[in-house]
């Protein structure tokens, strides 16, 4: 507690009896803040050997293709105090080849499974090569969650846990590579606009 | 209450004066009292692009594999580089640079009513 809160507190204390001054004090809670939440960092690394000094291009060879012969790969991802939020703005956390083509996930802001058919929803790492991930929780927001099935796993996607939403799961599999993965029962609409894991290492 | 308007200017006033990261050796834990990389690399330094999605802000570095490399980085901030401000700094496991790798470094900042 706060000092400022410890002394608000006393304030409400020493004028109970005294209606306009306890919710005065009160509506205190209702003023609002603006804030800047410190995110997901991601390094990727791409060999660029086969390209040459010309960068993507081979100059006078057979890979004058305008890309790159190698794809990025994920070299570290952390998160500021263990804590990712996903909020479905981008699919840089999307992976693409195990995601159903049926689910909707980027730009809008939201994570929607069709009503039709049970289909699956899966991240890239959300924490890699930074330390065994020893436990996580999960927290979702948006509508009929709890018509979706949650789960985690620490070693890459090897061996996945069920996670009950809000509650602690203590990985039996352990590993450095984070990823989440949601699937809804095919019978219920489900949409989320917000999942969020803490974890511990 | 705070409108929509006021944090979306808000999104934008971060994602224009942001335009810096550079990478740095020191690992020590990350401090609010930090005033920027425990040990930078100078040749690091370079311009950083920033992309907005709603009020969610990726911030997009680049270091190519000519520059500062056999090095081990263990840290990463992003700046304000006009008025020398420093933003936020990460600390990870040791990630050597190669002569043969471009590196690409994505942060993500959310504003938000609290």
């Amino acid at each position: 507690m706060t000092e400022e809160r410890s002394k608000q507190q006393q304030n409400v204390n020493d004028d109970q009896g005294v209606p306009d001054r306890v919710n005065q004090l009160m509506f205190f809670d209702e003023i609002e803040s603006l804030g800047v939440e410190v995110g997901s960092f991601r390094l990727y690394k791409r060999d660029t050997s086969p390209d040459t000094i010309w960068g993507k291009f081979n100059w006078g060879g057979a890979n004058w293709d305008g890309d790159y012969t190698n794809l990025p790969v994920i070299g570290v991802v952390v998160n500021y105090l263990n804590r990712f939020t996903e909020r479905f703005f981008d699919s840089v956390f999307k992976d693409t080849s195990s995601t159903s083509t049926a689910v909707t996930w980027a730009s809008a802001g939201t994570l929607s499974f069709p009503l039709t058919a049970t289909t699956t929803a899966q991240s890239l790492p959300i924490h890699y090569n930074n330390e065994n991930v020893i436990k996580a929780t999960i927290f979702t927001k948006g509508t009929t969650t709890t018509a979706a099935t949650y789960w985690l796993s620490s070693d890459d996607g090897s061996n996945w846990e069920t996670a009950t939403p809000s509650t602690e799961l203590t990985f039996t599999n352990i590993g450095q590579s984070l990823k989440f993965r949601i699937e809804n029962d095919g019978a219920t609409a489900v949409t989320l606009t917000e999942v969020k894991i803490t974890y511990k290492l | 209450m705070l409108l929509n308007e006021a944090i979306t200017h808000m999104v934008s006033y971060i994602a224009g004066v942001i335009d810096e990261g550079q990478l740095g050796t020191a690992g020590t834990l990350t401090d609010p009292t930090d005033t920027g990389l425990g040990n930078a690399v100078p040749a690091t330094l370079a311009s950083a692009t920033t992309e907005i999605s709603d009020n969610q802000i990726t911030i997009n570095f680049n270091k190519l594999s000519t520059v500062a490399t056999a090095i081990t980085f263990r840290e990463y901030e992003v700046r304000d580089g006009t008025n020398s401000v420093d933003w936020t700094r990460f600390v990870f496991t040791g990630q050597t640079a190669l002569t043969t790798d471009d590196w690409n470094i994505k942060v993500r900042l959310f504003v938000k009513r609290i």
